[in-house]
Parts: C-alpha cells; structure tokens; sequence
C-alpha cells in the first residue's frame, strides 16, 4: 500500500466543514420542529374515534415506515414539480425530512396517548387539583416520561439522516463534504473527519435529551448536571 | 413554474421488470448483510451485557460508533477505505460490509436489552437445581432469548432493507439505482418512483406484518 494520508485538506476547509456541520443541526431542528407538530396532529386525529381519519393516518404512517427514505425525497423533489410546485433542495429537503419524521412521531405520540388513563385524571382532581394542574402533572408528564426515549432516539435518527439530503445537494455537512473532496480526491480523509463530527453532534444531541429527560422527567427528582453526566458515562439508565 | 417538464416516454412493461430485477438485488444484499450482522451481533450483544469492564466498555464504544455515524457516511468510508487498498468490486464489498457492521450493533443493543431483561432469579433457581453452566444456557436462557429476539430482528431486517437504498448512491445497481437509470431514459419520475415506493412498500409490509404477528403468538 502506498497511499499517503493527507489530512491537510480538512484544516484548509475548516470552516466550511463547520458551517455545513451548522447547515446539518438547522434542517435537523427544523424538520424535528415540523415533524413533531406533524405528529402530535396526526396521532390527535387518530384519537378522535372517526374511522375515515384513522385509517387515513394509518396509512400515511404505513407508507412512511415502510418505504426508504431516499425515495421519499425524490417523490418530493422529482415528483412535486410536476404537479405545480416548484421546490428547491433545502426546502425539499426539511419537508421530506419532517413528513418522514412526522410518521415515525404519530406512531410514539399515539403510544403515549394510549398510555393515559382517564380514572389518572379524575383522580388528579379529587385530590384538589386545578384543571391546569391535573392536566400537567396526570396527562403531560406521564406521557412524556413515556414517549420521551423513543422520541429522543428518533429525533437523532432524523439529524443523521439529513445526510441523505446529500442525494439531492442539500446544502448540509454531507454535501459540502462531497465539494470539497472533489479538488483534491481526499475521499477517505474528508469523509472519516464529517463522520466524526456527524458523532459528535449524535453525542451531544442524546445528552441535552437525557439532560431534559432526567431534569424535568425523572420521577426521582431533579438531579445535578454533573450526575447525569457521569450517569451516562457509566452507561446507567434511570 | 418556469421550467417545463417532458417526459420521453411512459414507463413500460420491461422496466418494471428491470425493477423487479433489481429488487432481487437490493433483498440478497440485505440477506448477507443480516446474516453476517446476526452472527457479529450476538458477539456484541454478549459483550454488551457481560459484567467485564473492558469488554462492555469496548462494545459500548462499537455500538455508539455504528449508531452515532449515518449509514451513508459508513458506506462511503468503506467504499473509499476499500479504493485505497485497491480491492476489487468496492460497491457490493463495501456496502455489505457498511450493513453488516450497522446491522450488528443494531442487534447486539437489542440483544443487550433482552438478555438483561432476564431475570437474576433464573439463573440462581436453575443452578441450585443442579444445571451445569452451559445447560443453564441451553435449556433456561437460551430459548427465551431467542423467542423474544426474533421479532425485533425482523423490525431490523425492514430498517436494513430501507438503508440498503443508500447503496446506490455509491453506484451499487439494486432497486433505487435500477430506478435512476430507468429515470434517466424515460425522464418520467412521476412514473418511476411512485412504482420503486411500492415495491419496497410490498416487501418491508409484509415482514413488518410477520413480525407482529409473530410478536403476538411467540409471546
């Protein structure tokens, strides 16, 4: 073998890399932001009892959990067009990546929903509490500590997947990766550095969420931020 | 819309069965890829849940490493690694390896799961009833383990045959690729990949509704 590594490539394109890195986080928020509210819509009509709209949504979250990711997003990139709507890659993008993530939500959220009893209510209220407070400490706290890992987990699949935007030259860190290689043929470096950093904000995202989960969700009460961390670093749940 | 949109001609009979084709494709890769994870997976699920330190630390390590980098970022690693050491047939080569190594962590965090999920007092019980340490295995913990495996695998199976559509973006021909080239013919995605999304549809439908219905009678 002869090849010789050369990693300068990626200290000349810092700051590209970095802002394609800030690219990535941004179509994640906002796919995760659009994908939830998605969700928490579709799985509240899922709820209402009204057979037309269940099996509706059923279908839409059978389609999306069933089907590849990237055909989704050349369904809304290639197909869409035609039809009228003229749609560039970051905006294709954040909508195919937020239905995506929409149908995986709708799936949690309904668990969640499912998980809350109605006598969990009442009894909220013959202990004396408001409305307000039954519905916050008997039906919003419980469902979240319920949905809260599943959702955790698929909002970090969601900002990994954005690489897949890649496919259609999304701006974001996969794609400006692939520009970038293409001076110099540094595939190997470039992409081993982009893999890095792509763990490093998976790493970061899973411990902000298990800070919010053992801060405000934790049934033990609230705990040090240090403790959570050294928690996790143990690999202890809970 | 400015620009106007002309399809060259309607999706045919034969690309259809071109398609189909390549759907075989995408499911072989799919089976090495599961069976090499499985085998990888079931070390790294022992590893995982096993009381020494350095090796549940390892696996720890080598699970959040497959889980924390997207797929397409591993394909693309092995894909280049692989040039590097001027392997031949680096699509198919590196895209089961990408899978394999994917699929096992995937398998081993869920084994770890499941094993842990035993409880202590079996293994205590059937050692005071006399069971040798691999009879504890094969008789108590064992088929458990295996019963309560088989549907998560198959949930892993439908999650890996969704990601093997990744492998064509290394130019490996399986069915999203089949329908990039046919794409590049008839100009017609309206066509085209409405058509691919029903067939994954059809193959990862009816495993999704195996394994549930597996899940109900296995448990």
């Amino acid at each position: 073998m002869n090849y010789q590594f050369d990693f300068s490539i990626i200290s000349d394109n810092l700051s590209v890399l970095m802002q394609g890195a800030a690219r990535t986080l941004e179509i994640a928020c906002l796919s995760i932001a659009f994908g939830f509210l998605l969700g928490l819509t579709l799985a509240l009509l899922r709820s209402l009892q009204i057979k037309t709209l269940k099996y509706a949504v059923l279908c839409y979250v059978e389609a999306i959990r069933n089907t590849p990711f990237i055909v989704q997003l050349f369904i809304v990139f290639f197909v869409l067009p035609l039809i009228g709507i003229k749609v560039d890659p970051y905006p294709a993008g954040v909508i195919a990546l937020s239905l995506n993530c929409g149908g995986y939500a709708t799936e949690i959220i309904r668990a969640g929903i499912e998980s809350i009893h109605e006598s969990q209510v009442e009894a909220a209220r013959s202990l004396g509490m408001s409305y307000l407070q039954a519905f916050r400490y008997a039906i919003l706290k419980p469902a979240l500590t319920t949905i809260f890992p599943s959702l955790s987990s698929l909002f970090i699949t969601i900002m990994l997947g954005s690489s897949i935007l890649s496919a259609i030259s999304t701006p974001e860190l996969t794609s400006v990766a692939y520009t970038i290689t293409a001076y110099k043929y540094r595939h190997f470096e470039v992409f081993s550095f982009v893999a890095l950093l792509y763990l490093f904000m998976s790493v970061l995202l899973s411990t902000i969420f298990k800070y919010v989960e053992m801060r405000f969700l934790s049934l033990e009460g609230k705990r040090s931020f240090l403790g959570i961390i050294r928690d996790q670093l143990h690999g202890k749940r809970n | 819309m400015n620009s106007q949109y002309y399809a060259a001609r309607d999706l045919i009979f034969g690309d259809v069965l071109y398609m189909l084709q390549a759907t075989l494709t995408t499911i072989e890769l799919s089976l090495i890829a599961i069976v090499g994870g499985l085998i990888l997976g079931v070390l790294v699920g022992i590893c995982r849940a096993s009381v020494r330190r350095p090796l549940a630390i390892v696996s720890r390590l080598y699970v959040e490493l497959f889980r924390g980098v997207p797929v397409l970022l591993q394909i693309f690693l092995f894909y280049y690694g692989l040039k590097i050491l001027h392997v031949g047939m680096p699509a198919l080569l590196s895209a089961s390896l990408a899978f394999i190594f994917n699929v096992s962590a995937n398998v081993g965090e869920t084994l770890r799961g499941i094993i842990l999920s035993i409880p202590k007092s079996q293994w205590e019980s059937s050692s005071s009833l006399g069971f040798s340490s691999f009879a504890q295995l094969r008789y108590v913990i064992l088929p458990q383990v295996v019963r309560a495996a088989i549907p998560p695998s198959i949930g892993i199976m439908v999650g890996l045959i969704k990601d093997t559509s990744l492998a064509s973006i290394i130019g490996f021909i399986e069915l999203t690729r089949s329908a990039a080239l046919i794409m590049g013919v008839t100009m017609n995605p309206f066509q085209v990949y409405p058509v691919v999304a029903v067939i994954y549809f059809v193959v990862c439908f009816s495993l999704t509704k195996t394994s549930r219905w597996l899940e109900k009678k296995l448990v």
